[in-house]
């Protein structure tokens, strides 16, 4: 979509490259979709554009756990529960947290 | 019945065997003074040649996007603010430290890998949470918050090798069993370790709380967020600094944090991003 003024901003809109502020510090990365709270950032550090792009995610997020062989889930989900067995995924954040890792699993990711 | 070294004695002579952050000392404490001058500041860093190399080597890096190449330890200050040349200048000397790890006992490339998640993650979340300060001491903070476990590793190799061993095998979180071998843990070294180098004292108490930030009397949103930022890093399985388990979260420190779960999504997507860039950065950074 190009380049746009941040005061045009709508949330659910995708960067589609980096956001610096004016001091040349990273501030949201490319992917990124953007929520009230994130323009709210971005005017307040004085950035004046950005570039978003469409509705497609560039930085994938995470649900490939699906593509994986019923055996290699299985194998996942016992070791992500007992990466979290000391945790508390009663807690909605650790519940996402377990999740999210869980769904990695099936992703090809920087360690 | 074995006796394992105290705290004090530990970080006692830290000096000697690593090289402490003097300059950062000198560095904050011309910034204390009110009149400092730019120029002052960055004479100080440029003194370190070596320092000044590592620093300018990240600066240039992908991670801070700069359109321009920053020639000078001159350039960086005018370009990302003094704190922040500070903050990295820091950074880019504590991870040259710790060279006489036993690599058994922790790859300290796994080591560098966990504590870079949670310094983005600290900043990430601080960012998200609209902080008003300088974000770079959230990633700093992160950076540094497990420096204890290293020390520990080097002086007492034996002892850390032990703890390991219970903790797989009784299947125990490495803090516990560091808690009930020593009768203190990583948190605790960490923080006099920063004493002992007279770094500030919301990083000390940030690294002493990390697990326990409610606890922390002055710093808890600093503490909370390296919390809750070390979680992420866990469950994002960057490395490990030697903790085979993902810690309990504290409910208080989540709240602090001011996110919903559902923008985890989000904040690991910017981790990933940024990981990739400055791992590379630092790799070069550390030579």
């Amino acid at each position: 979509m190009g380049k746009i003024l941040v005061d045009k901003l709508e949330p659910g809109m995708v960067l589609d490259s980096d956001v610096t502020d004016p001091n040349g510090l990273l501030l949201l990365a490319s992917g990124m979709k953007l929520t009230g709270k994130h323009i709210g950032v971005l005017l307040s550090r004085e950035v004046r554009m950005v570039s978003v792009a469409g509705s497609a995610r560039s930085v994938p997020v995470v649900d490939d756990f699906e593509s994986l062989k019923p055996d290699e889930q299985e194998a996942a989900r016992r070791e992500v529960d007992h990466l979290f067995r000391h945790s508390n995924p009663s807690h909605p954040a650790v519940k996402e947290l377990h999740r999210l890792c869980l769904a990695r699993r099936g992703t090809k990711r920087p360690s | 019945m074995t006796i394992y070294p105290t705290v004090d004695s530990l970080v006692s002579g830290a000096e000697n065997i690593a090289s402490p952050p003097r300059i950062h000392q000198r560095i904050t404490e011309a910034l204390t003074n009110p009149t400092v001058d730019l120029n002052e500041i960055a004479e100080l860093v440029a003194k370190d040649s070596g320092l000044t190399m590592r620093l300018l080597r990240l600066v240039n890096s992908a991670f801070f996007a700069f359109k321009q190449k920053i020639e000078s330890i001159n350039d960086a200050v005018a370009a990302i603010g003094v704190q922040q040349v500070c903050d990295l200048a820091l950074t880019t000397s504590v991870t040259r430290i710790f060279k006489g790890v036993p690599e058994e006992l922790v790859e300290m490339e796994s080591f560098w890998r966990h504590s870079l998640a949670c310094a983005l993650a600290a900043r990430a979340l601080a960012i998200n949470r609209n902080e008003a300060g300088p974000v770079e001491s959230y990633f700093v903070a992160g950076m540094l918050h497990d420096v204890g476990r290293l020390i520990m590793f080097a002086r007492m190799p034996e002892a850390t090798r032990e703890a390991l061993v219970y903790s797989r095998k009784l299947n125990q979180p490495l803090i516990a069993a560091e808690k009930q071998m020593f009768g203190y843990d990583h948190a605790e070294v960490g923080a006099a370790l920063m004493e002992i180098w007279s770094l500030p004292k919301s990083l000390s108490e940030a690294t002493h709380f990390h697990h326990q930030p409610a606890a922390c009397d002055h710093f808890e949103d600093l503490a909370s967020t390296v919390h809750v930022a070390d979680l992420i890093a866990h469950a994002l399985e960057y490395g490990s600094s030697g903790e085979p388990f993902v810690p309990k979260l504290v409910p208080s420190a989540w709240d602090r944090c001011g996110i919903e779960p559902d923008s985890l999504a989000d904040i690991v997507a910017q981790v990933d991003q940024q990981f990739k860039n400055l791992i590379h950065a630092l790799k070069a950074a550390r030579r």
